[in-house]
């Protein structure tokens, strides 16, 4: 596992702990974001909390033409963005 | 740093979304979360839309995100002062907290008709997200049934209310209790045509 997407899974936790939802386990690179455990609040906390650990947010640094919809596609588009910091 | 959010807008569902709006309907994501979770059949989808055309008590949008249909936005009752919705993202692969956006939507455009008093909604007991974003936004829970039994398990059927005169002025607090990106995308949501 890669140090970024140790730091997503983490603030992923993070994040279900504190909006109180249990995310499934284990979190897949197939897992759909939308059925990852988190609901449409905590997806929105999730890109903040990344974006205060990793100090960037791809979702507005990037021009995204299809949003990510899997935990792969969603740790491709941080790593993209990560790559051009 | 360059911002590039989505542009959001409602427009009303027409044929060519027909076929869509049905396979997102009869998806398993999708009817786990309704009353009626029998599929629906092809002709029955096209009879409710000509059925639609011509009654004035519901309003049944297609969500865009980017120009891109990604869910419904639906309102019934609205011969009444309290009309009722409804709502779905009908696809997987789209921004961060699309289902607030609507949340947003529906209390905007109910809010911005004078006629109405009262904005409704009814929820499932297990779909948490809804529930869960009802009370974030506000609303009071006014009254719970039993709606049966699903997968083995009894649920009940939560009625939302929502004060429409009050979202003038709890808009912008609600929104500043979100991620900051939210009032940004929220002031740019249009209902079209």
């Amino acid at each position: 596992m890669t140090n970024l997407e140790q730091q997503i899974k983490h603030a992923m936790q993070q994040v279900a702990d504190l909006s109180d939802c249990a995310l499934v386990e284990p979190i897949e690179p197939t897992t759909l974001l939308l059925e990852c455990g988190l609901d449409s609040l905590g997806y929105a906390m999730l890109v903040a909390q990344l974006e205060e650990d990793l100090g960037f947010d791809p979702f507005t640094e990037l021009q995204i033409d299809i949003y990510p919809s899997t935990f792969a596609e969603f740790l491709a588009i941080y790593q993209q963005c990560a790559n051009n910091q | 740093m360059k911002t590039s959010l989505p542009e959001h807008a409602f427009m009303p569902l027409r044929k060519e979304h027909l076929k869509l709006v049905w396979q997102w309907r009869n998806s398993p994501r999708i009817k786990q979360n309704m009353h009626n979770t029998t599929p629906v059949e092809w002709q029955e989808h096209c009879a409710w839309f000509e059925k639609l055309q011509d009654d004035n008590s519901r309003k049944f949008y297609v969500f865009l995100q980017n120009q891109r249909p990604i869910g419904v936005l639906n309102f019934s009752d609205m011969n009444t002062p309290t009309p009722e919705w409804g709502c779905y993202l009908g696809e997987t692969n789209v921004w961060p907290g699309s289902g607030i956006i609507l949340e947003v939507a529906a209390l905007d455009f109910t809010a911005s008709h004078s006629q109405f008093s009262h904005l409704l909604a009814q929820v499932l007991s297990f779909n948490n997200s809804a529930n869960k974003m009802h009370k974030v936004f506000e609303y009071e829970q006014v009254s719970m049934e039993k709606g049966g039994e699903r997968n083995g398990l009894d649920f009940d059927i939560l009625h939302y209310s929502y004060e429409l005169k009050q979202w003038p002025q709890k808009r912008d607090k609600i929104l500043t209790k979100l991620p900051k990106n939210f009032a940004l995308a929220a002031a740019q949501i249009r209902f079209l045509g």
